[in-house]
């Protein structure tokens, strides 16, 4: 399996291919966590895929500084806040209408879930999705990440805040989880 | 005062909760939750929480990740390998033509200037400066004198 560093490399070169390899590792944890965060299956798969796009052409400005989950995260993060703005101010405008953006969430979910597969697992997933709906947008977005599988310095420099902010955000939100789940 | 709230147990507790939702916890951490009995609780609760948390991620299956990830591949733009530096000769040449550009002053061309004498009056009305004036306030009597006859 190739290091990272070295797909890095030839990505920043223009290499599709070792780009394809990096889109292969981290698609599945920024799609989870946008998943996770905004509650809407197509839109986390969409916005991950025009992040990882944007990272493809902008490869040659990535430095190395974050690790390159973290800086495809914080594009496709951007993405899907910009489509939040956009959807409250479209709802906004058309004086609400009220969806059920959990009901969606559901749907989507089971609509993704394999005919066979995974049943069970999916109703834990959606057991603690629905813990997780009590939680502030920047609770629901570390634990997200935490969830994924993400360090907490990848959080940290995701979200450009302190690794201190990352552990008292999470206290917060594992005590509310607890609160509904136990 | 809440437990919590004890700068000790706090921390504690801040650590305790980073650890979501793998929940590996250090032996020394471990130790110290466990001498708190308020922490002890916690802790309980929070691999219970853990325990609740750790199929998360096998929702999905494989197969779709892969053909999401051929779908990202063949979305992506064709790019060429970066060329550094291909634009430097012609920032180069740009700069050397704005400093020729700024640097062009425009030749001193010789302006005749017309002479002072020359934009005067002509000699004669100078010199009978009292007698038009005197001229002009007839004129204006005449016009007073004309009101006055109600011919105006």
């Amino acid at each position: 399996m190739e290091q990272e560093g070295g797909l890095i490399e030839r990505a920043r070169a223009g290499d599709v291919d070792a780009f394809g390899t990096l889109v292969e590792r981290h698609q599945p944890a920024v799609v989870g966590f946008l998943m996770t965060a905004c509650r809407d299956a197509s839109l986390a798969e969409d916005c991950a895929q025009q992040a990882f796009i944007k990272a493809f052409q902008a490869m040659v400005r990535f430095k190395g500084q974050s690790s390159f989950r973290a800086w495809v995260s914080r594009i496709a993060l951007n993405e899907a806040r910009a489509h939040w703005r956009w959807r409250k101010l479209r709802g906004w405008l058309s004086l609400g209408g009220g969806s059920d953006e959990d009901g969606v969430a559901e749907e989507s979910l089971r609509t993704k879930a394999g005919p066979q597969g995974e049943l069970e697992a999916l109703e834990r997933k959606l057991e603690l999705e629905r813990a997780m709906s009590g939680l502030g947008r920047r609770e629901r977005e570390i634990a997200a990440m935490r969830l994924e599988g993400f360090q907490l310095d990848e959080i940290a420099q995701t979200l450009g805040i302190s690794q201190g902010t990352v552990k008292s955000t999470l206290f917060e939100a594992t005590r509310k989880m607890k609160e509904r789940l136990l | 005062m809440n437990h919590i709230d004890e700068a000790g147990c706090r921390k504690a507790l801040e650590e305790l909760a980073a650890a979501w939702p793998q929940a590996v916890l250090s032996p020394v951490l471990s130790a110290r939750l466990d001498s708190c009995p308020a922490c002890r609780a916690e802790k309980a609760s929070f691999l219970a929480l853990c325990a609740k948390s750790s199929s998360w991620s096998s929702a999905l299956p494989a197969a779709h990740w892969r053909d999401l990830a051929r779908k990202t591949k063949q979305a992506l733009p064709a790019r060429r390998a970066p060329r550094p530096l291909v634009w430097a000769p012609a920032a180069a040449f740009a700069a050397a033509a704005l400093a020729v550009l700024f640097n062009y002053r425009v030749p001193d061309v010789d302006v005749k200037r017309p002479d002072r004498a020359q934009m005067l009056p002509p000699r004669e009305v100078l010199e009978n400066q009292d007698l038009l004036e005197h001229l002009e306030l007839l004129t204006e009597w005449d016009g007073v004198k004309a009101v006055e006859r109600g011919s105006l």
